[in-house]
């Protein structure tokens, strides 16, 4: 074919320009690590580093949303051991109290130490993390939960309790509400609790009897009373009154025997109802035994240190104590058992936050070496081009001179 | 014999000013080498035989092949078309998915944040940080707007300044025109006023796709579009670059002086072809589909917002601000209709037109036709493509004026923050006290939700498939521009090869004619002698 002179000059040109154009190319994928420089160079290429950026992005935050919510959980965590410390401590108070060896006055002390126990139990439940929430008022976390009223401590939280979001589909709770952990714990055995002495609280018993062991099963009858009184034989019996019928009683009456349960199962009803009193009750002594309800920590502090605050002088006094104390001792381990649960539930938790962390870490790794696979620049392959592309455009840059040294003009 | 010597000088001195004129424009563009054609004078007769006469010139002709320059033409067009949009479209595809600009990293700050939120829902700081990501994120998606703006404030700026250049290329061609039917009637060719037109010619395919007629007196018609006769002889008709639709921003490219018609769909090829295409295949869609997007994130965050509940117990206010539809209508005079979004996850990145048409009744009364732009597909209900358009409030309409419907056009531009105060942000489901976090954590899940495109798509998602949408056409332009660049090389290279000048050629003519021509003076030279001669003989 026909050549122009032009078209000499034109190709060495194109040659070059096309060769520096690579080069340039190359020495920027070189200098920047990446293999797509805009997303033209591989659409769907770039799309996916974007999507797989975005997911690295959002693993990211879960592992955020984990930490801050083991910093929670973990924090819970010390206040309820602390608040496990206390009860225990108060639990071997009781125990103290309740032995015959103690006088008024060791009493009174066992008392005060109780009310200071009751204090940093009221402390502990209004704890604060570090953004100044109040970790067991629920979602109404900057309100303070628990304040001392007359009627004893009262709860301004709420019950519901926030969740974080550690991964795309799971959602953990950070902490529980006081509701669950201080309040509405079931008190005596779950079922019923016997109280010693009449309805209106000022006719105490008389006698020694003391409560001892409880049994339930069935559905709950109703709130009812056991009379002792001694019959014209001088023998101690009770009965069970039927406020509908003074003159037919529900049980009894039956002779008493310490230590002998006392069982309430009429053959027509579906309950049995059996517990247990030691001593010896007076004539015209009552017990009145009432369905368990949920009763707050605090009401069981205080209600302890009350009992052990008053005096004793005489038997009765001494079983009226006894009576109390035993009754506190049960709440004190429903209360336990509570915290138990609570402190479980929470393990639990963060067990799950830490199992969640580490498939969020493995997550990320892999992410990430996808990513660089899909974006990151292959250095030997990419040297080995330039070196190339180098040489190529130094071939072309000596040919375009040599050419152009010929003419036949040169020779004319 | 002198008669014949003076013969082979002339013509090689015209064939030697010939090889020079070659030589001179060596590196002039568009020059077609000329040859000068000689043949034997018409011989003389004596007695039985003919006596050769000597050498005339018969033309003066330029090497040039019509076929292969209009291939040229068309490959310059071709050229030109893909190698100016790919340069449009890179930029776009830059713009879209730069790591620092692109519109994915404050997505999924601003998500962050909200989870953040949810983390702690009672935290000023982390509600501050939320109101600022959210406020990064609009300059963001205003940001990517602009820019994509400032590219079609170019564009259009490109469409008249070309527009500009053909009518005054074309002007030039007219006249060209003129001299050369002038030159060809007084005979002759004139060699260097068609290599002139051809440069015209070629310089006006850079600029749009063309065709040609050559007329019987040597005149060249051209033609644009689906043959609107930009040249014809000695006469051009302009064209004129301004709005002739319902956008009174937009450029189109009219045809006709007094009432132009709007022949911008017609044009294909060269610049003006693709600038017309970049602005609507790369850069409407980019907008509108921008414009989605920030129309989806506002929407579908706004409506779990507002099932919140703030830090002051107040029910969730909108979040975000985000434009109405934008509606153009064909005459000022109009009242245009009320049109609303009624379900942004159905929203693409089409506009719409409204248009009226007599409803056949005989009552002149009017029935509204929608259809999709571009591409004029009828849409039955409006429901369909996410939009509620309430006709009843257009008035003043006759049949045939028309509504350009843009829903998503303006809205990535005018997207705003409504909240200002972090106490606003309605972390708390309803009902819910200030540490609940339950409306945070649904508004942290439309990250990952899939509202758009019909139920599709998340937010990112729909962002990402504009990238690799306006990605994919960069790379097609990008090839095509390339194989055009090898076709329009090639096609270059036919042509040097025909009618390019070579120097080693000229050269060696330089020699030929010279040593012809020092022979035909050594023949003059001869004759001289031979004449002195006789003289001489005579005098003895």
């Amino acid at each position: 074919m026909r050549i122009s002179t032009t078209q000499i000059f034109q190709n060495g040109i194109d040659t070059l320009q096309r060769n520096q154009q690579q080069l340039n190319r190359t020495q920027l994928q070189l200098s920047t690590g990446k293999r797509i420089l805009s997303p033209s160079d591989d659409p769907s290429g770039a799309v996916q580093s974007l999507q797989f950026r975005s997911g690295i992005e959002r693993v990211e935050q879960y592992q955020r949303n984990g930490t801050m919510l083991e910093q929670r959980l973990n924090f819970s965590e010390t206040v309820l051991t602390s608040v496990a410390d206390g009860l225990q401590r108060v639990r071997e108070l009781a125990l103290q109290g309740n032995n015959a060896t103690q006088t008024n006055e060791t009493r009174g002390f066992i008392a005060g130490e109780i009310r200071q126990a009751l204090d940093e139990l009221l402390q502990l439940a209004n704890s604060r993390d570090a953004n100044g929430e109040y970790i067991f008022a629920g979602n109404d976390s900057l309100t303070q939960p628990f304040a001392k009223t007359t009627d004893g401590v009262s709860f301004a939280g709420d019950a519901v309790q926030r969740s974080l979001q550690v991964s795309s589909v799971r959602q953990i709770q950070a902490g529980d509400s006081g509701k669950r952990v201080f309040m509405d714990i079931p008190n005596g055995n779950g079922s019923f609790v016997v109280l010693d002495g009449k309805e209106n609280g000022d006719e105490v018993n008389k006698g020694t009897g003391v409560v001892s062991s409880t049994a339930f099963s069935g559905e709950w009858p109703g709130d009812f009373t056991v009379e002792f009184f001694e019959d014209v034989d001088g023998e101690l019996m009770y009965l069970i009154p039927d406020p509908e019928d003074p003159d037919s009683p529900l049980l009894g009456p039956q002779s008493f025997q310490s230590g002998q349960p006392i069982v309430y199962a009429p053959e027509d009803g579906d309950f049995s109802i059996q517990f247990t009193i030691e001593g010896r009750p007076a004539d015209g002594d009552s017990f009145r035994v009432i369905q368990a309800e949920g009763q707050d920590l605090f009401r069981t502090y205080s209600e302890l240190a009350d009992a052990l605050a008053q005096p004793v002088s005489g038997a009765s006094d001494q079983a009226r104590l006894n009576n109390a104390v035993n009754r506190a001792l049960v709440d004190l381990d429903q209360g336990l058992g509570r915290l138990l649960d609570v402190r479980a539930s929470l393990g639990s938790r963060l067990q799950a936050v830490e199992n969640q962390n580490r498939i969020n870490e493995d997550q990320l790794l892999q992410l990430r070496s996808t990513l660089s696979e899909i974006e990151d620049l292959d250095y030997a392959e990419a040297i080995s081009r330039f070196n190339l592309q180098q040489t190529a455009l130094q071939a072309a840059q000596q040919t375009y001179v040599q050419i152009q040294r010929l003419s036949l003009f040169n020779f004319l | 014999m002198l008669g014949i010597g003076t013969s082979g000088l002339q013509a090689f001195q015209r064939a030697l000013a010939t090889t020079s004129h070659n030589i001179s424009n060596a590196t002039t563009e568009g020059y077609s080498r000329q040859r000068v054609e000689l043949s034997a004078r018409p011989p003389e007769r004596a007695g039985n035989s003919f006596l050769g006469a000597g050498v005339q010139v018969s033309a003066v002709t330029r090497i040039a092949d019509q076929f292969v320059e209009s291939q040229l033409r068309s490959a310059t067009s071709a050229s030109q078309q893909h190698s100016v949009f790919h340069g449009y479209a890179k930029r776009v595809d830059s713009l879209l998915a730069e790591a620092d600009s692109g519109l994915s990293p404050g997505l999924r700050r601003f998500f962050g944040a909200v989870q953040d939120v949810a983390n702690d829902p009672t935290s000023n700081t982390a509600r501050q940080v939320l109101l600022s990501e959210a406020e990064s994120l609009v300059d963001r998606f205003r940001f990517l707007d602009q820019r994509l703006g400032e590219q079609r404030d170019l564009v259009n700026g490109q469409i008249a300044s070309t527009v500009d250049e053909i009518n005054s290329l074309a002007e030039a061609l007219a006249r060209v025109n003129t001299d050369i039917v002038t030159a060809l009637g007084r005979g002759g060719t004139p060699n260097d006023l068609l290599d002139q037109r051809d440069t015209l010619v070629r310089a006006l395919a850079e600029r749009v796709n063309l065709t040609t007629t050559e007329q019987e007196d040597g005149a060249l018609n051209v033609f644009i579009g689906n043959g609107q006769n930009l040249v014809l002889g000695s006469r051009s008709n302009p064209l004129v670059a301004r709005s002739l639709g319902e956008d009174p921003a937009q450029l189109d490219v009219g045809f006709g002086q007094s009432s132009p018609i709007d022949i911008s769909r017609l044009i294909t090829g060269g610049r003006l072809g693709a600038l017309l295409e970049v602005r609507g295949s790369v850069l409407d869609v980019a907008q509108n589909s921008l414009g989605r997007t920030a129309i989806g994130l506002a929407e579908a965050f706004n409506e779990q917002h507002r099932m919140g509940r703030d830090l002051d117990g107040i029910t969730g206010r909108d979040f975000f601000q985000v434009a109405q539809p934008e509606v153009l209508p064909s005459k000022q005079s109009l009242v245009p209709p009320t049109v609303t979004i009624s379900d942004a996850g159905l929203l693409g990145t089409g506009d719409f037109r409204l248009v009226a048409v007599d409803n056949g009744e005989g009552d002149g009364g009017l029935d509204w036709q929608l259809r999709g732009v571009p591409g004029g597909q009828r849409i039955g209900d409006p429901s369909t493509v996410g939009l509620e358009i309430d006709t009843d409030d257009i008035s003043g309409a006759v049949a045939g004026d028309s509504f350009l419907i843009r829903p998503t056009r303006t809205a990535a531009s005018q997207i705003a923050t409504v909240i200002d105060d972090p106490q606003a942000v309605a972390a708390a489901a309803e009902g819910g006290n200030v540490g609940d976090n339950s409306n945070a954590l649904a508004l942290g899940a439309l990250q990952e939700d899939r509202f758009l495109a019909g139920g599709t798509s998340t937010l990112e998602g729909s962002y990402n498939t504009l990238i690799a949408e306006v990605g994919t056409r960069t790379r097609q332009a990008e090839i095509a521009s390339q194989a055009q660049a090898r076709l329009l090389a090639q096609a270059q290279a036919q042509r040097e090869s025909i009618s390019g000048v070579n120097l080693d050629e000229e050269a060696a003519n330089l020699l030929r004619f010279q040593q012809a021509y020092q022979a035909a003076a050594q023949v003059v030279s001869v004759t001289s002698t031979l004449f002195d001669t006789l003289l001489s003989a005579v005098r003895r």
